[in-house]
């Protein structure tokens, strides 16, 4: 009887030392993912930063309209109106 | 010699023959010893309680302090019916070695000096420090120079650990000197540590745009990394606010181009442009020449951060001549036809106040006084409403009042004058003499007649971004000033100045436009009189006739030195801009051009 009791309870703490190693272990890996991703996340973060400053750097306006002068463009300043029945469309000259 | 103990003993032998007096000693060094291991308990526990458990937690807990991203601004691109950005953030990196962990510090100094050339010298003290953990060799190095770092490092396989780019978010103004008096700049605070907005926008929502720092209290590893799965308290950081404004950046960028070349042209000192959508006070474009690059305020002189449009009162002149008329149109004391003789002066007290270039109109309507510019006919006008009127009227169209303009430095201009209750200061303010206005409460006023007589508070912000949340700025009307028949009159009459006065120079073919110009003398500095130099004015708005008008200009010209008068310099720049808006809103023409 003493033998079985004995049994059952290093039966109960090897499983309760399983589980417990077991969790701890998920968690540890799980706390790693997490670190990964919060650097993903800050790298990502940068590049989204990177690209906005890139994006207002092109849309510029001294810059577009150096741009636009250098593929021969010019300001258009004749618009004409044309009645439709339905609407007012501008047009070009 | 000793006192006996019992059984006859000396005294300090105790029972099994051990002398007392070492017992004694034994007890006394105990006692001593364990009263200084208390007191140092508490020293250690008590007095010094904190600094060791800081101790402590330096070494098992990470405390740090996440500094939120400052708001940033935004303006419109009525074009593609978007925004576009106008301040962000811009991640720059600050460059540091690790002296310590380099283990050839000569080789390593040759490298970071054909990397930094200019740095020789500070480079080689810093590697030098051989126990220093931290020296930063450059700041504020754009991505790609950081690249190009890391590449040449990784190529001359450094170490990973003996070197690091920590980032760091800089403001970043695009379009440079465009809206500088408009954002104003990150500057310095008065404390000489902290960053604080300063002028313009950055002043004026400096605590909307800061947001508020959190923290991050954690348990850390041996490497010093935060246990993931450990204890963690996370206060997170409160992001400032974006502010979207109602500044078009192409309307922006053609009032700011133009009003530069028209400086240069007529050898002014410096102007101002101010466009508004009367529609509800929104303001389209703020521009002033000279202006500054924000991201390089260091280089500016101090004086140039003030916004003239909104601090710098003048006596605006004859374009103050509408709002006198639309008092006295409004208090039914006169009409558009009404006619006076004009003999060419008006004698008040000791004072004899004449008409421009000393011209005589003789008789002449309330249209004419406009159409000419009749400083005597402007006097007539108010002497018709009477002071008490003519002041009521002059506070009502905001004059001596701040707009309430969401930029720092706002002046209210000096209207005092018309509290002195003498007649020759009231007959000198009817032509815009004697009292002083900003451009901005100038063009808010004639936004008024434009827009039916309601007062509308300019505005510039058309919404806010607070934690994600988008709210609009609701339209604010301070009030009916004049009431609509006087403002549609009053349309009419600035109509005719345009067609058929001094003013033709500010027609826009195919449209109909309605303004005053306003050619004003500068006071003496300290001085009575007023000197040779002049400050032009037009302000106008269009097109006229069906439904509200589509904006109001103001365009004002520092002593310009190649013209005369208003009607040859801002005249010409108003059609010039106006021109450009109906084009870019695609508003079709009115008549035939």
């Amino acid at each position: 009887m003493k033998i079985i009791t004995r049994v059952i309870i290093l039966c109960i703490i090897i499983t309760i030392g399983f589980f417990y190693f077991s969790t701890v272990t998920e968690l540890s890996s799980s706390g790693k993912e997490i670190s990964r991703l919060k650097q993903s996340l800050e790298a990502l973060e940068t590049k989204n930063r990177q690209l906005n400053v890139e994006l207002g750097e092109r849309q510029l306006l001294t810059s577009l309209e150096a741009r636009a002068k250098n593929v021969g463009l010019v300001a258009d300043t004749k618009l004409v109106y044309i009645k439709t029945p339905f609407s007012l469309v501008v047009s070009r000259k | 010699m000793f006192r006996r103990g019992r059984g006859g003993r000396p005294y300090f032998f105790n029972q099994t023959g051990v002398p007392v007096w070492r017992i004694h000693i034994l007890l006394v060094f105990f006692l001593l010893s364990g009263g200084l291991i208390l007191l140092q308990l508490f020293r250690i526990q008590v007095l010094k309680h904190q600094a060791y458990l800081a101790q402590a937690q330096e070494q098992y807990q990470i405390f740090r302090e996440v500094q939120p991203k400052r708001g940033e601004i935004y303006w419109q691109d009525l074009a593609s019916r978007g925004i576009a950005s106008l301040v962000i953030n811009k991640p720059v990196y600050n460059f540091f070695v690790v002296p310590k962990l380099i283990k050839e510090p000569s080789q390593t100094a040759v490298l970071l000096v054909s990397i930094f050339p200019d740095k020789s010298a500070d480079i080689l003290a810093k590697i030098n420090r051989r126990d220093d953990p931290y020296a930063l060799v450059e700041t504020s190095l754009e991505n790609q120079a950081k690249e190009k770092i890391s590449q040449i490092l990784e190529r001359a396989k450094w170490p990973a650990d003996t070197y690091g780019f920590e980032e760091e978010l800089k403001r970043y103004y695009l379009e440079n000197g465009l809206g500088g008096h408009l954002t104003g700049f990150l500057g310095i605070a008065a404390d000489g540590k902290t960053r604080s907005g300063q002028y313009g926008l950055e002043e004026y929502y400096d605590d909307l745009l800061r947001g508020q720092a959190g923290l991050i209290e954690a348990d850390k590893d041996a490497s010093g990394r935060p246990i993931a799965i450990g204890r963690r308290i996370v206060k997170p950081a409160q992001d400032g606010a974006d502010i979207i404004l109602t500044i078009d950046r192409n309307i922006q960028y053609k009032s700011c181009q133009a009003l530069a070349e028209r400086v240069a042209e007529f050898q002014a000192t410096g102007g101002t442009v101010i466009v508004m959508n009367p529609a509800d006070g929104s303001i389209y474009a703020l521009c002033n020449y000279p202006t500054f690059d924000p991201n390089n305020y260091q280089a500016v002189a101090m004086g140039n951060f003030v916004d003239p449009s909104l601090a710098n009162s003048y006596e605006p002149g004859s374009v103050f001549k509408p709002i006198t008329m639309a008092a006295a149109i409004d208090q039914k004391a006169v009409t558009p036809r009404t006619s006076y003789l004009d003999t060419g002066a008006v004698v008040i007290d000791k004072y004899t106040i004449g008409n421009a270039h000393s011209k005589i109109y003789g008789q002449s309507t309330m249209s004419d006084v406009l159409d000419k510019s009749i400083n005597t006919g402007a006097i007539f006008a108010f002497r018709a409403v009477g002071q008490e009127n003519f002041r009521h009227y002059v506070n009502n169209f905001g004059f001596g009042k701040l707009t309430g303009i969401e930029l720092a430095g706002e002046s209210d201009g000096d209207v005092h004058t018309l509290d002195l209750n003498q007649e020759i200061y009231y007959a000198t303010s009817s032509f815009g003499q004697g009292i002083t206005v900003t451009p901005m409460q100038l063009i808010t006023a004639y936004a008024a007649i434009a827009r039916g007589g309601r007062l509308v508070k300019p505005t510039i912000i058309k919404s806010l971004k607070i934690n994600g949340v988008l709210k609009n700025l609701p339209l604010q009307e301070i009030g009916q000033v004049i009431s609509p028949e006087t403002a549609e009159t009053m349309s009419a009459m600035l109509t005719s100045v345009i067609e058929n006065g001094f003013t033709k120079r500010a027609q826009v073919p195919g449209y109909k436009m309605a303004g005053k110009t306003g050619t004003a003398q500068i006071p003496n500095a300290g001085e009575k009189g007023y000197s040779e130099e002049t400050i032009h004015t037009f302000v106008g708005f269009g097109p006229v006739g069906d439904g509200m008008p589509a904006f109001v200009i103001l365009v004002k010209l520092d002593k310009p030195q190649t013209v005369p008068f208003a009607d040859s310099s801002s005249a010409p720049l108003f059609a010039e801009i106006a021109k450009f808006i109906l084009d870019y809103l695609q508003i079709p023409p009115q008549t035939s051009p």
